[in-house]
């Protein structure tokens, strides 16, 4: 059971990271859209 | 088995633990840009590498020295140096020319303007008691208080959240009445989140992830790259040269500026230039190649020549000095119709040095 939960965590983590990345890589550019439309 | 809200749980503990792991490590990343020529093609926007403002700021502050005086070289590709190899460049003439006395940075960029990396790199330094000389090329045209091309003006942003920031009341008045663009929300993100500076350190320094079809393995560090500008061989210059596509380009440049039109120019001199740089700012007006403006009509030449003689009083009214140092450069100074050769650069480097050590510095 233990395994298993490290098992999420290990794949959280490179959700994590990969979050992280895609915000140097990307950005948010529905962000000014929402800005502006309201 | 376990059920599905402590995997969720599982899940979420292991995300915030990566993403603010890597937080935590952009602000921590000994960020840097050594070894450093000048923002050469792999380590500039060209490749999709967008240098940030602290990495150059680090660079700067590790070369740094309080009994010398800083002379940081910004603007666009003239000053930068296309057309010259790296140890015959315009910023390695001029520190030859110097003397130990002086530190030269070349810190401009191809496309730049006086707004961006260096200007920001100069007045930061100057406000931390360091003896500054800046100076960017102009020609009599309004500039941009952020900085006129689009990709570079992230600096800007980016630098506002840095702590080596100085505000400058105009620039932040001009940029407070901007639209809310990604890039600057992207920046205040990244002031928290330091997604730019974890990212591209580790790009800089261990691996670059993105993909660039001009940089030769792209995985490789930037670090690794060396700086690609090479000399023109004998006779190689003007060989792609459009002549009557830059003659129409130096004719556009001969309409001299009206009277409000150049006080809008020096209005923008003005504004965009922190007051604590302009007694030691050099806005270069650097003259096109006679190959081309020899082609112009006698009229279209006096009017050209007229705006270099207005251009260092308008600059001298607003605190700053205004130089035309390519006077007398020839055909062969030149590799194509604005980019001075290494023989250029040398001359130019010349004609430079002692104005700099007439400032007074060089401690």
């Amino acid at each position: 059971m233990r395994g298993w939960l490290l098992g999420y965590v290990a794949a959280g983590f490179v959700f994590g990271v990969l979050g992280h990345y895609y915000l140097y890589r990307v950005g948010l550019p529905i962000v000014p859209f929402i800005y502006q439309a309201f | 088995m376990v059920d599905w809200r402590s995997r969720l749980r599982a899940l979420a503990v292991g995300a915030a633990v990566g993403f603010g792991g890597c937080s935590v490590a952009g602000h921590l990343v000994p960020e840097t840009m050594e070894p450093f020529t000048r923002f050469h093609f792999f380590v500039s926007p060209d490749t999709d590498y967008y240098p940030t403002v602290r990495s150059a700021w680090n660079m700067a502050l590790g070369r740094a020295d309080r009994n010398k005086t800083m002379v940081i070289v910004g603007g666009s590709s003239v000053l930068y140096g296309i057309g010259q190899v790296s140890g015959k460049s315009f910023a390695d003439f001029l520190g030859r020319e110097l003397g130990d006395r002086y530190i030269v940075i070349n810190l401009a960029m191809r496309g730049g303007d006086v707004v961006g990396m260096a200007m920001f790199i100069a007045e930061a330094l100057k406000a931390n008691g360091y003896d500054v000389v800046y100076m960017a090329d102009v020609f009599a045209s309004g500039l941009n208080p952020l900085g006129e091309n689009p990709h570079y003006t992230y600096m800007y942003w980016q630098y506002r959240t840095e702590t080596f920031y100085q505000p400058w009341g105009p620039r932040e008045a001009y940029a407070d009445r901007q639209a809310f663009t990604e890039k600057q929300f992207a920046q205040r993100l990244n002031a928290v989140l330091r997604f730019n500076n974890l990212w591209n350190y580790l790009g800089y320094k261990y691996f670059f992830t993105v993909f660039s079809r001009y940089a030769p393995q792209f995985w490789r560090p930037r670090d690794q790259y060396a700086d690609n500008e090479h000399d023109w061989p004998p006779g190689g210059n003007y060989v792609n040269i459009n002549r009557s596509a830059s003659l129409a380009i130096v004719n556009s440049m001969a309409k001299a500026p009206t009277e409000s039109e150049w006080e809008q120019v020096t209005a923008s001199w003005l504004e965009t230039v922190p007051d604590s740089l302009k007694p030691t700012t050099f806005l270069v007006l650097c003259r096109k190649t006679p190959y081309v403006t020899k082609l112009m009509s006698p009229e279209a030449q006096a009017e050209l020549a007229g705006i270099y003689a207005e251009a260092p009083l308008r600059g001298s009214r607003v605190g700053m000095h205004a130089v035309d140092p390519c006077r007398d450069f020839d055909a062969d100074d030149y590799v194509d119709t604005t980019h001075l050769s290494s023989l250029g650069a040398q001359k130019f480097a010349r004609e430079m040095a002692p104005m700099i050590k007439m400032l007074g510095g060089g401690k």
